[in-house]
């Protein structure tokens, strides 16, 4: 049996990193003729009649790309026609380290009854499409819910498959559709709620958390208003230092939207360069701007797509009655005004 | 030598241009070469037989020339178990891989699918009974798009990548129009683009906020699973299926940018239920919307009915009820559904032990 991730100089078989091509020396192979090697020569997993799909080629060696990278812990072998000439496997990697729940969001200890959206954030890249099996809602101490989040394939993740999305099923939060009145907002005011993360989920690398990790939340009141910058409490900077301009968005805001939705201008509307930090549980930020502040006219531009943990955007509530509520002018940018050393 | 490499290099660039550059009696305005698909989230063909793929890690659609032969007649598909079969084309295990949609070329009636691996490589793949081939995507002619963030084209991250990445959760060519649905990762609302074919510097794509208004009280916004665009009384509409289960009908000359769409609800799918994959099909000369569902059998409603249906957004929709639907009760669990031609439909069903089967339908069967 040959070894995984052999140097190009080997004497046998060898993969590439990330488990992508296979090289076989010429010597190996019992035919000299590149055509006939070309249409006799399969990979196949140990124990399949099937060949793997991916592209040959014969040159200086025989190499072949399968079309999604060989797989962890699985036996392969190496035909030509009907005789077996070789094989390998493709073992765990024992020196990664595991993968790690790093956070989940919301990080606050009390979330409204309607909370929309859970984030997990992993320390690295995850196993996709099998949340599903990992992830589960308990009630109290041990009463496991049924059908709260929304099954969707493929599912939400980040770019680098670090950050998964999960909706509570918004068909049983938004007030009268039929999957709220047969079978109840997903979860109830005063209640608490922990959210397991299995152990046995693994990373893209196929190794597991090793251990249950989760948070856990008590729901207060339904949150149905919209985020309003005009209410945030500002702590206005002296002009000619680097102090932070505090802001208190007076509750908890989505954690990855605010990282981006927030930016500080002059009045005309020029940028000030600076770095935004969120603390207390996504309810406060901090600006501290790259130069001193100069004394003048600023404001804080906000993305309307900001929401809060309820799914409320600074554009429209969740769902809203529109029996009592008129509908805003949808806007991209709210602005809230300040002054600094006037 | 620094010379000599830098020759080379020059060399191997000419290479690369030589590779992408349009070539002539193009009216798709095409390039040679081979597409940077991260991620195939959708497939959608348009009635000549070109493919789109939505790409959601890209952010991008691309527009791809198959030159399937063309075939007026299909062979009904019958695959048992072929998410085994994938698995074993692919040498891994099935629990490894996720089929993320299906469709047909309507011109050579080969069925397309695709694939995603655990570690989120992509694999396109034509499937039959005869078995499983890798479609190459390698010097093909095609085009690309980026679904451009129209509202905040300022915020990218430190390597200059858009920072709000949807992914595409259903695409459709319909009359020299690209229409693409998509699911945010961060915010919780609806955007539905439009875009011209052949694509063009010129982008007339556009984000919508389309809300949908079910029982006269609450009006709320949410993102689109799955839709149809289709023609009723002699008008096109877009007929789609939202995360929240209504299926709301908007006429499509009504959604611009920037306002305020209100659609019709014009049926709740079921509690705990959402539609997940829908078609039209003719059958006795009459056109119906059939959709596959994750907790209910297909379901099929006559377009006349939709049309008919007088419910509006002050009228509550009681219970399964708006516009009258029937199921057929053979087909729970589909996964995956698509005309394979003017009377047949292939599906993709679970079964009750976990396997996944293709399967062949008569549109009058159904």
């Amino acid at each position: 049996m040959a070894a995984c991730e052999e140097p190009p100089q080997a004497t046998g078989l060898w993969i590439e990193p990330q488990h992508t091509v296979l090289h076989l020396p010429l010597f190996l192979v019992p035919e000299k003729d590149p055509a006939k090697i070309r249409k006799l020569f399969k990979v196949r997993l140990r124990g399949s009649g099937t060949d793997i799909l991916g592209d040959l080629k014969v040159s200086e060696d025989v190499s072949f790309v399968p079309l999604i990278p060989f797989t962890t812990n699985s036996r392969y072998e190496c035909w030509l026609g009907e005789k077996k000439i070789d094989s390998f496997s493709i073992p765990y990697n024992d020196n990664a380290t595991g993968p790690k729940l790093l956070a989940v969001y919301p990080m606050s200890g009390k979330v409204p009854v309607n909370l929309l959206k859970i984030y997990l954030a992993f320390s690295e890249p995850m196993r996709e499409n099998v949340s599903d099996r990992y992830i589960k809602l308990v009630k109290g101490r041990s009463d496991t819910l049924h059908e709260v989040f929304l099954s969707l394939q493929p599912e939400l993740w980040n770019e680098d498959r670090t950050v998964l999305t999960i909706w509570l099923d918004p068909g049983r939060i938004k007030r009268e559709l039929q999957p709220n009145q047969r079978m109840g907002a997903p979860l109830e005011e005063n209640n608490s709620y922990t959210l397991v993360v299995d152990k046995n989920w693994t990373s893209a690398q196929s190794i597991a958390i090793g251990k249950n990790a989760g948070a856990t939340w008590t729901t207060v009141s339904r949150d149905s208003l919209t985020p309003d910058p005009a209410l945030w409490r500002l702590q206005v900077p002296k002009p000619g230092t680097r102090q932070p301009l505090n802001i208190d968005l007076t509750e908890s805001l989505d954690h990855f939207l605010l990282a981006e939705s927030i930016r500080v201008q002059r009045s005309d509307g020029k940028r000030v360069a600076g770095s935004l930090t969120i603390t207390d549980q996504d309810s406060r930020c901090q600006f501290v701007p790259e130069a001193t502040w100069a004394a003048g006219d600023y404001e804080l531009r906000v993305d309307s797509r900001l929401e809060d943990l309820a799914g409320n955007n600074l554009n429209r509530p969740f769902d809203r009655d529109i029996t009592t509520t008129r509908a805003k002018t949808a806007k991209a940018y709210y602005t809230r005004s300040f002054s600094i050393g006037k | 030598m620094k010379q000599k490499y830098f020759f080379i290099a020059l060399l191997l660039a000419g290479v690369a241009l030589a590779a992408t550059r349009p070539f002539s009696g193009n009216p798709n305005g095409f390039i040679k070469g081979t597409p940077e698909i991260r991620s195939i989230s959708a497939l959608s063909f348009s009635k000549d037989g070109i493919l789109f793929i939505g790409d959601s890690r890209s952010a991008s659609v691309f527009a791809v020339e198959t030159n399937d032969k063309k075939t007026d007649w299909a062979e009904d598909i019958a695959v048992a178990g072929i998410d085994q079969k994938i698995a074993d084309a692919l040498g891994t295990q099935k629990a490894n891989i996720t089929i993320t949609d299906m469709a047909v070329n309507p011109v050579s009636k080969k069925l397309y699918i695709a694939v995603q691996n655990s570690d989120g490589t992509p694999a396109l793949l034509k499937a039959g009974n005869k078995g499983i081939e890798a479609v190459s995507l390698k010097d093909v002619h095609f085009s690309s798009i980026a679904l451009n963030d129209v509202y905040a084209e300022d915020a990218k991250d430190a390597r200059g990548r858009p920072l709000r990445i949807s992914t595409i959760s259903d695409l459709a060519f319909d009359n020299g129009k690209l229409y693409v649905s998509g699911l945010s990762n961060k915010e919780f609302s609806s955007t539905f683009r439009s875009i011209p074919f052949p694509f063009s510097d010129q982008q007339d794509q556009a984000s919508l906020e389309m809300y949908h208004a079910s029982h006269g009280r609450y009006e709320t916004t949410s993102p689109i699973r799955t839709f149809a665009i289709s023609k009723i009384n002699g008008k096109d509409y877009l007929i789609a299926s939202y995360t929240c289960t209504p299926l709301v009908l908007y006429p499509l000359d009504e959604l611009k940018a920037g306002m305020h769409v209100k659609g019709r609800t014009v049926a709740e799918m079921g509690a705990g239920n959402t539609p997940i994959d829908m078609t039209t099909i003719t059958k006795g000369g009459e056109t119906y919307l059939i959709m596959g569902n994750t907790a209910r059998p297909v379901s099929e409603v006559n377009y006349k009915s939709i049309a008919s249906f007088e419910g509006t957004l002050t009228q509550q929709v009681a219970g399964k009820a708006g516009t009258p639907y029937i199921e057929v009760p053979s087909l729970t669990k589909v996964l995956q559904m698509d005309k394979l031609d003017a009377h047949k439909v292939v599906i993709m069903q679970k079964k009750e032990n976990g396997d996944i089967d293709l399967l062949t339908s008569t549109n009058e069967a159904l």
